[in-house]
């Protein structure tokens, strides 16, 4: 060994020595260090209305929870992450989160076929995941111990419109008409099998081409089977083209719907008047609840934005930070104690409701009926999930 | 009966829209002989813009569709000019052509996401107006429009190709780039002007599809179906587009409705796979003969 390299060593081993040293002796390195918590989600492409209302809602519970000096005297630090609807992009994503972030928590997705995705990667890293708005049941199906859905799925709200329409509305027959992916589908399903329990069925149905734009001849096959209502599961825009279309064949029939799909101004301002009198089984509606967490909380965002009301996204993701603080505050920001504490979280009051987390990982939490009534959204009844 | 009518009238009005995409393809591939798949974004950029002329400048549409034919004219010139006439002159091939303008495009795309947001836009409506009902059939008057719209825009590609002298120039240019040279037709102007009248109108394209649907920045999706149109109808064959979009058009409503949704694409992309593999001049093309 020549002297220079001698020396090269020693020297490296001066700099290895040292920062493992500061690492084992930094004050910052356990408790005091900001617990880091992964988002990820669509901040582009067609899905970024959802990804950054979801968004605004989790920094508005951050910034808070960091003003009150943060969870066990730990502040939170989120790090936000564009899913790009790139199923590959968000799985390599999810794995920097659990290998080089050490997230105690990730947050999203919120579609359904990433979330897919990034499932099996926070199950292998035993890191608890809190989807959002994803709907499709495959999520929580998967078999991980560490998916959680606070928002609920279409199972939840598709079916608690199915038991709506038969027990309230004392409609029979239905007719569905569905976008060709894996939320309408899942929706349609879900409508179905609950209907089906009550009595009433489904005597007509049509899945559409996500493509298209015309629907009429669709719709008048759905017309000649007669039913009491009709149910469309199609994202805002073609929702929107396809109620207007069912009042232009001069069809005069209950339209039925959900939140996600069609409680959203982008579905009211394509359908314009045909969208009023629709049904619509909504997950959330700000001042409706009267707990004082969710009163507290659209007096708060209310007033730090201008006297604009929280949304339905804005809302879940407020609570699905506040839900990984309760955990955290309770057993700790170790990630199986947080997935621990989760999985028994029972009748926890949050902004967008009263939350019961099912063995699943799914939510079970009342829907509020509303309906477009001269283009305002308005809230009917709240509606107990069985 | 009524239902197989009310399928044809969607079939047509889908169609018209493949087809109104197929002829700006058509007339720019006829004078340059380039495949460009910027194009439907520019029908996309024509909707936006329309958009904006409307709800923020309150302009009436008249003024708004003449406004986004230029403007769109204009950035269709400039993605000639500007982006693939460096490429020519360097004397790249034509797949280095046909790459750009794909890059071209999901630019134009990403820009128009940035500028307008993600969301879908519907125009104002002042008065909509009940649709035509008959025996159990609504033809509503968007439909009306669009056809006509297919109409015109065909009559005046045709008409500009046919009748005028810059119309004719382009034909020769498109026929024997050197030869039309040598009798002293101005390639590159005539080729930017092909962009020219094709960009502008399909910004009025987007305008009148945007007034009828809404604008977004995913309108130029149509454009990979639209080039299936344009094939089946024989490449470069001006009227062959429209019937290829219409064939397109009837083909997605029908099958929709008879068979599944999930067939549509299995059977529109079958049917371009058959055409090219059979029928590679499409139903109107001329067949290529090698020199």
């Amino acid at each position: 060994m020549t002297k220079a390299s001698r020396v090269s060593r020693f020297l490296a081993s001066i700099v290895l020595g040292s920062c493992i040293g500061l690492s084992a002796f930094n004050p910052l390195a356990a408790e005091d260090n900001p617990i880091k918590i992964g988002w990820i989600g669509a901040l582009s492409g067609v899905l970024a209305p959802y990804g950054l209302e979801n968004k605004r809602g989790v920094e508005f519970a951050v910034d808070a929870i960091n003003a009150a000096g943060g969870i066990n005297g730990r502040k939170l630090d989120v790090i936000y992450v564009d899913s790009k609807f790139d199923a590959a992009f968000a799985v390599q994503s999810v794995q920097r989160f659990a290998l080089q972030d050490q997230v105690a928590a990730v947050l999203g997705d919120i579609s359904s076929a990433l979330t897919v995705a990034e499932v099996p990667v926070t199950a292998r890293a035993q890191i608890p995941q809190l989807a959002s708005l994803a709907g499709t049941p495959k999520i929580t199906a998967m078999g991980s111990k560490f998916i959680f859905r606070p928002y609920p799925s279409v199972l939840l709200t598709y079916g608690a419109l199915g038991n709506y329409a038969v027990e309230k509305l004392k409609l029979k027959n239905f007719a569905t008409i569905a976008y060709n992916d894996e939320g309408g589908l899942a929706s349609i399903q879900a409508f179905s099998s609950a209907v089906d329990k009550l009595g009433g069925k489904v005597v007509a149905s049509e899945v559409v081409p996500v493509d298209t734009k015309e629907f009429k001849g669709i719709l008048a096959k759905l017309r000649d089977a007669n039913p009491d209502a009709l149910v469309v599961a199609a994202a805002a825009p073609i929702s929107g083209l396809i109620v207007k279309q069912v009042r232009e064949i001069g069809w005069n029939v209950q339209l039925l719907g959900h939140g996600g799909y069609q409680a959203v101004q982008e579905f009211r301002d394509v359908a314009g008047p045909a969208g009023d009198g629709m049904i619509i089984a909504t997950t959330y509606a700000p001042g409706y609840y009267t707990h004082p967490e969710a009163v507290k909380f659209v007096n708060d965002w209310k007033a730090a934005h201008d006297g604009k009301a929280p949304r339905d996204l804005e809302a879940h993701g407020f609570d699905q930070v506040n839900m990984v603080g309760w955990a955290i505050k309770k057993g700790g920001a170790e990630p199986i104690k947080i997935r621990d504490e989760l999985s028994g979280l029972k009748n926890w009051p949050g902004a967008a409701g009263i939350y019961t987390i099912l063995e699943n990982g799914d939510v079970k939490k009342d829907v509020v009926i509303q309906t477009w009534k001269d283009g305002v959204l308005t809230p009917l009844e709240l509606f107990a999930v069985k | 009966m009524a239902q197989l009518l009310q399928q044809a009238i969607d079939g047509l009005t889908i169609g018209s829209i493949y087809a109104l995409v197929a002829l700006g393809f058509s007339l720019i591939f006829q004078t340059s002989g380039l495949l460009n798949f910027a194009h439907p974004q520019v029908l996309m950029l024509g909707g936006l813009i329309g958009y904006t002329l409307l709800t923020r400048l309150n302009w009436p549409f008249a003024a708004v569709l003449i406004a986004t034919g230029i403007c769109c004219g204009a950035v269709a010139i400039l993605i000639d000019v500007a982006l693939l006439g460096p490429m020519r002159r360097r004397r790249a091939s034509e797949n280095s052509l046909i790459v750009l303008t794909i890059g071209i495009g999901i630019i134009l795309v990403s820009a128009a996401m940035l500028l307008w947001g993600p969301y879908s836009l519907p125009y104002p409506q002042s008065s909509p107006q009940p649709p035509l009902q008959m025996a159990g059939v609504a033809l509503s008057w968007k439909s009306i429009v669009i056809w006509l719209a297919v109409l015109m825009t065909l009559a005046v590609f045709q008409y500009f190709l046919r009748r005028t002298r810059l119309g004719l120039a382009m034909r020769a240019a498109a026929v024997d780039s050197e030869a039309a040279t040598l009798v002293g037709i101005p390639i590159r102007a005539t080729v930017t002007a092909s962009f020219g009248v094709s960009g502008a109108m399909a910004g009025m394209a987007g305008v009148l599809i945007g007034s009828i649907y809404y604008a977004s920045f995913e309108m130029g999706a149509t454009g990979v179906k639209s080039v299936c149109a344009a094939v089946i109808g024989g490449f470069g064959n001006l009227p062959g587009a429209v019937v290829g979009g219409l064939l397109l058009g009837l083909l997605e409503s029908f099958t929709a409705v008879n068979l599944s949704a999930e067939y549509t694409d299995i059977l529109i992309y079958g049917i371009l796979v058959v055409f090219l593999l059979v029928r590679p001049q499409g139903l109107f093309g001329a067949r290529r003969r090698k020199v």
